[in-house]
This record gives structure tokens, C-alpha cells and sequence, in this order.
């Protein structure tokens, strides 16, 4: 989302409020006021603290603000990778349940192969050319 | 890895949060090199190196394994 005419420590606050906003708008249509006990005091608290963290020197600050350097991103990226094992794991375990229970699992159609599609395609956009191939010498 | 970021960093008179924005990273990213815990990439190991006028190989001492990024 663009944000750049925002200080960047609003940016992340501002994303929230926004999707949390429209979230509760969609919350109310469907489940009524119930949406704005439960989805907007959340959202306050999330941007609240996305705030006070942007307000921080620390590491979790500077991610937050994708002001990273190398070894933040590098962190950042470890963190990403273990929570899209937690999730992969995570939708394995509950289409099992789901099948077990008899109960709705066509969503899973979607999510089970999912992990190993985004898997397919990150080595597909982050392939490097010659790729396990002997370079003659000279080339 | 052993590395002497920390005795050249003192000899300068230099804080961690001076050599963090002279080597354009984060103070904590200085403080978890001259501990050991994180590996620099090559570039930023020239960057220190440069930095101190020494170069990489006297920068950094490879033969002390104990640690990694």
C-alpha cells in the first residue's frame, strides 16, 4: 500500500487502521455491531502498537519500518520462513481434522497445495542462471 | 570468527552507535558482530575493513570456528 507521503513511523499504524477499518466495515454488513467490539478496538491496539514500536532502536522496530539492514532482513526472512512452516504444517494438520470430522474441506483443494506451489515458484524466481553448471576456465 | 572490530572500534574512541552510522547499519548490527553472534556479508566486511584502513584477512581471523550468523 502506498504511503509514502506518510512519516515512516505512521506507515504501518496507517495500514492497520485502514485494513482494519474496512475489515470492520465488512464485519458489521455480516455479522452486525458485534464487528465493532470485537474488530476495531483489535485494530486500535495492533496500530497503537506498531507505533510505539516504530518509536523504539531495536531490531523488531526497524523491520517494522523496513529500515532493515543486512542482518535484519536476514532475520526477517528466517522469521518469515519458520511461519510458513508453522502455516504449511498448520493447514496439513487441519485438512487431516477436516477430513476426519467429515466436516467442509473443499477450502483445502486450495490451501494444501499451496505451500508447494509458492515453494515451485520461489525457486522458479529466485533460480540463478548456470545453475549447478561447470564454468570452463576463462569464460 | 574471530574478529578485532572491537579493539580498532576502542582505539579509535569510537562508539558502537558512531560505527553503526559510519558503516550504515544498526547499532545492534555492530554489537552482534564484535560478539561473534552474526557473520557479516562480504561487502559489509569490506566496508569495516576499509573503514579501519586493514584489510579483510586482518579484520576478520577465520581460524577461531566458535561462532556463526
Amino acid at each position: 500500500m502506498m504511503m509514502k507521503f506518510l512519516p515512516p513511523r505512521l506507515r504501518m499504524p496507517a495500514q492497520m487502521l485502514v485494513v482494519g477499518t474496512i475489515g470492520t466495515v465488512f464485519g458489521v454488513i455480516a455479522w452486525g455491531s458485534a464487528a465493532l467490539v470485537t474488530i476495531l478496538p483489535f485494530t486500535l491496539i495492533v496500530a497503537a502498537w506498531y507505533y510505539a514500536l516504530g518509536g523504539r532502536d531495536s531490531d523488531l522496530s526497524a523491520m517494522v519500518l523496513g529500515r532493515g539492514d543486512e542482518r535484519q532482513e536476514y532475520r526477517r526472512l528466517r522469521m518469515q520462513a519458520l511461519m510458513g512452516q508453522v502455516m504449511s504444517l498448520a493447514v496439513g494438520v487441519t485438512f487431516i481434522i477436516a477430513v476426519a470430522t467429515k466436516t467442509t474441506s473443499w477450502p483445502f483443494a486450495v490451501l494444501v497445495p499451496l505451500p508447494i506451489l509458492s515453494l515451485v515458484v520461489g525457486g522458479l524466481i529466485y533460480r540463478e542462471h548456470h545453475d549447478g553448471q561447470e564454468q570452463q576456465v576463462g569464460r | 570468527m574471530r574478529n578485532r572490530i572491537r579493539e580498532q572500534r576502542v582505539q579509535r574512541e569510537l562508539s558502537q552507535a558512531e560505527l553503526a552510522i559510519a558503516l550504515g547499519v544498526s547499532r545492534q548490527t555492530v554489537i552482534s558482530i564484535e560478539n561473534g553472534r552474526y557473520l557479516p556479508s562480504l561487502p559489509l566486511a569490506f566496508r569495516i575493513a576499509r573503514f579501519f584502513d586493514l584489510t579483510v584477512d586482518k579484520m576478520f581471523d577465520p581460524d577461531d570456528e566458535e561462532t556463526g550468523p
